[in-house]
């Protein structure tokens, strides 16, 4: 008997594994409200970002005086931006990513902690459903029957962090999906949440195979020779997905779902989506 | 309500088919997948035939069985309790007039629909009026056993009393229990306190009220036929054929007198049929004609030529029609001798004993046995018997003073006249009693002489074929074969009899499957051709007790059904519900049968 339980991770957990990792957002340039990251902008951090010349009205401050002593133009110095990039969350909320209890309660846990992991670093998190609208953690429901994904129905921000929290199990190439999403973003990162069962199915013979979103049945003979060619085109598939999102500079991680601390550990943490706090 | 009537048992046989459907399913384990596209083609292959698995005790399950003892209890008519049984007795009224245009379409749709009304705890008797009331059906059957029972109802009899078929209901129905008369007219006197449901109509119909071969002194035949037109019937065609050919068509115009027809026929016809134009009673509309067979007597002389010529035999033997002469006593039916000798089965032997005892000549009075059909017509007025002084053996049919003359001989087989008679001198043999006596005794002969003994029988009546008695004849077994194909063994010693219920021809068939005899059936009854004052009405009884009332008001099981057919509609609607849904209902990841 499954239970809401085996399918909603612990808030307490979730918290206390989160708050061992923050995001890893690098050296790039974001944009984003006031905060300590560096920026792609001019801004009023300790960081020397370049001189222009002096207009009426800039602070008097920044005057390079030793350069006018020299040259005798009055020049300004810039000093970098500092900001707290935006992160969107794009999760893929279509019914198969809650085909099992723990597939389910995985991309909870990361969707959660991503959220923690932007709070705690004073970045707007922002999440959404693929092809749907905002997200917040009351409303997140795998119900979506649709089999080709769209992009959120909210914008996303430019030079930011975009999320991608899917199993990638699409019929269709996602392609034209993932190249739009990486157009302006900063950094992209895409977390392909897989069943352990799906990575390796067991050969239990003659089953019903329901698909979770279009309900279709299939009835077949699940030996080791199905299995090998069901892994074969389930390799394909993640190949595809890989080489779409490394062509477009971004970072795919393929996580087995899990608990979340083995998640960051096994995972997160060696593809450099996350790292110690 | 019973669960025992036909169709609750058929639907209660539904509930081990569904077990036995949900033992053989093939049952998968749902698996729940993200994307089934990725298992593309290893479809499973179809098992040949099925596996007995494990019962899985599911909604489905019990629903199914749920439904199917719903509608048992549908078909057995349920019932809420606190209603007692009724029991009713349906009288069909066997006369031929119900056959008439949709007299008994009517009558069968009248007594299924009530039938049908009845619960199945209810019980129903069908019997059919005749000289002899038949049960049809029951006593106390199951209503839903009615319609069959009709179905085999074709009413054909002529004219009955309906009383006794209406006593054997009361028996039937005594306490508390229905009496329903089905008739096409108002029930007969001592029918008042029986519901009638007549089913009749006033129809115009012609009927052949007699039909005769009639034999001309010179050995031609003429048809004579008469033809009569009732409840409005004006004309008719009448057409006689016989062997296929069309001997004659008559347009008949029909009044209040019967319209006569009479025709030669040629020498040599066979069967004749006779038909009139359809209408609505069409039972008295045919009629079929067979030759009247010659049943000739074998004689059998043993006598002297000087006794013969006394007693002068060969003058009143040659007289007679349907006589022949026989050498082998075994093959005669009438054997003169001297002596006894030992007759056959069936044989008559008539011993003309003459001793050389004292004769004696009496003058009468004579005491004579009037009942015996020997001696039908014998007088012996003015008759001087000379006679041995004996005793004659068996029982005295003709004495005078204490010295019999004729008696009786009671044998195993045959029969055996003893006749005392010296014929040289006296009258008898010159009186016109002698030739009256032999008639009598060859005609009673004929009556033994093997074959149908008589070839025109009545709807109604019997069928009566002689048998020779010769042990592994051919006769010896014997099969009525009807207009139907239906042959019906006959029993019996000397004559075997079958009952009449159907007009047609009807053949005699042997051990062997030869053919016999021929008989031909027709239906003559002018009060059931007549179909004036037939009605289509129901007389409600004119005496009914009180709790018989209640008891009719009260068996309506209407309510009870609609509610049963609801529950029923219910569970097969909550059962498709749960086969559509069960596949997002079953846990993700489980199996599922």
């Amino acid at each position: 008997m499954v239970t809401a339980g085996d399918r909603m991770p612990n808030a307490a957990a979730l918290a206390a594994v989160a708050a061992r990792y923050r995001l890893q957002l690098g050296a790039a340039r974001y944009r984003g409200g006031f905060g300590s990251h560096r920026g792609s902008g001019v801004g009023s951090s300790q960081d020397f970002l370049d001189f222009r010349d002096y207009a009426p009205g800039d602070d008097l401050r920044h005057l390079d005086w030793r350069g006018y002593a020299r040259t005798e133009k009055l020049r300004v110095r810039l000093y970098q931006e500092e900001v707290a990039p935006f992160v969107d969350v794009a999760v893929d909320t279509s019914a198969s990513l809650a085909v099992t209890p723990g597939k389910e309660r995985a991309v909870r846990s990361l969707v959660g902690a991503l959220r923690h992991w932007g709070a705690s670093a004073g970045v707007g998190v922002r999440c959404a459903a693929l092809g749907g609208g905002p997200l917040d953690e009351n409303s997140l429901a795998f119900d979506d029957k649709a089999t080709a994904p769209a992009l959120p129905l909210v914008p996303l921000r430019p030079r930011g962090v975009r999320v991608l929290v899917t199993d990638g199990l699409w019929a269709d190439d996602p392609a034209p999906l993932l190249h739009r999403m990486m157009a302006t973003a900063v950094r992209f990162v895409c977390l392909q949440v897989l069943d352990p069962w799906e990575l390796q199915p067991e050969a239990v013979g003659a089953v019903a195979m329901v698909d979770a979103e279009t309900g279709e049945r299939r009835e077949l003979q699940l030996d080791r020779g199905t299995i090998v060619a069901y892994r074969q085109r389930l390799q394909r598939l993640c190949d595809a997905l890989r080489g779409a999102v490394l062509a477009g500079g971004g970072v795919h991680v393929q996580v087995p779902a899990d608990e979340l601390a083995t998640m960051c550990a096994r995972d997160l943490l060696p593809a450099g989506v996350v790292e110690p706090a | 309500m019973s669960l025992a009537s036909p169709w609750s048992l058929l639907g209660l046989l539904a509930v081990p088919a569904i077990v036995l459907l949900h033992l053989y399913r093939r049952r998968l384990p749902d698996r729940k997948v993200a994307a089934v596209f990725l298992f593309f083609g290893e479809r499973l292959a179809a098992d040949a035939g099925r596996q007995r698995t494990r019962l899985l005790r599911t909604p489905s399950l019990w629903l199914e069985c749920l439904a199917a003892a719903l509608l048992s209890l549908w078909l057995a008519g349920p019932s809420f309790g606190g209603i007692t049984s009724r029991h009713v007795v349906f009288v069909l009224d066997d006369s031929a007039s119900m056959g008439a245009g949709e007299t008994r379409a009517d009558t069968v749709a009248a007594v299924t629909e009530r039938a049908a009304a009845l619960a199945s705890t209810d019980r129903v008797t069908v019997l059919r009026t005749g000289p002899r009331p038949e049960v049809l059906l029951g006593p106390r059957a199951l209503p839903g056993e009615v319609a069959a029972a009709l179905a085999v109802w074709h009413p054909a009899r002529p004219g009955h009393d309906v009383i006794g078929a209406l006593d054997l209901a009361r028996e039937l129905a005594a306490g508390g229990g229905e009496v329903v008369f089905c008739s096409d007219q108002p029930g007969p006197l001592g029918a008042e306190d029986v519901e009638v449901v007549a089913t009749g109509a006033v129809l115009p119909n012609a009927a052949i009220l007699s039909a005769q071969r009639f034999v001309l002194a010179d050995g031609t035949e003429d048809l004579r036929l008469s033809i009569g037109g009732f409840s409005g019937a004006e004309r008719s065609t009448c057409t006689v054929t016989s062997q296929g050919q069309e001997l004659a068509r008559r347009e008949l115009q029909l009044g209040a007198e019967p319209a006569r027809v009479a025709l030669p026929l040629p020498p040599g016809t066979g069967l004749v049929q006779v038909q009139l134009s359809p209408d609505a009673l069409t039972i008295d509309d045919a009629v079929f004609l067979l030759p009247e067979p010659q049943r000739t007597v074998a004689v059998c002389d043993l006598l002297p030529d000087e006794r013969r010529a006394q007693l002068a035999l060969g003058r009143v033997i040659g007289a007679l029609d349907g006589v022949r002469a026989e050498r082998d006593p075994l093959a005669a039916q009438l054997v003169f001798a001297t002596e006894p000798g030992s007759p056959v089965a069936g044989q008559t032997e008539v011993v003309l004993a003459l001793g050389d005892g004292e004769r004696h000549a009496f003058a009468g009075p004579f005491v004579i046995e009037r009942t015996h059909p020997w001696l039908a017509g014998v007088q012996l007025q003015g008759v001087v018997w000379l006679a041995e002084a004996r005793a004659l053996p068996g029982q005295v049919l003709v004495a005078v003073g204490d010295q019999p003359l004729i008696t009786e001989e009671f044998l195993d087989q045959g029969r055996r006249l003893w006749i005392d008679v010296d014929a040289t001198q006296g009258n008898l043999v010159r009186a016109p009693d002698w030739p009256v006596l032999l008639a009598n005794v060859v005609d009673v002969c004929r009556s033994s002489v093997p074959g149908p003994e008589r070839v025109h029988v009545l709807v109604g009546g019997e069928a009566r074929y002689r048998r020779t008695l010769i042990a592994g004849a051919e006769d010896s077994e014997l099969r009525l074969v009807g207009p139907d194909g239906d042959a019906r063994a006959g029993s019996g010693v000397g004559a075997v009899g079958w009952p009449i219920d159907a007009p047609g021809i009807y053949t005699v068939r042997g051990r062997t499957g030869k053919e016999l005899g021929t008989f031909a059936a027709r239906f003559f009854d002018a009060g059931e051709s007549d179909l004036q004052g037939r009605v289509t009405r129901t007389f409600a009884p004119e005496r009914t007790s009180r709790l018989a009332a209640a008891a009719a008001a009260a068996r309506d099981t209407s309510f009870e059904r609609r509610v049963v057919a609801l529950l029923l509609g219910l569970v097969v609607l909550l059962d498709w519900w749960w086969l559509q849904h069960r596949s997002w209902r079953a846990p993700a990841g489980q199996g599922v049968a």
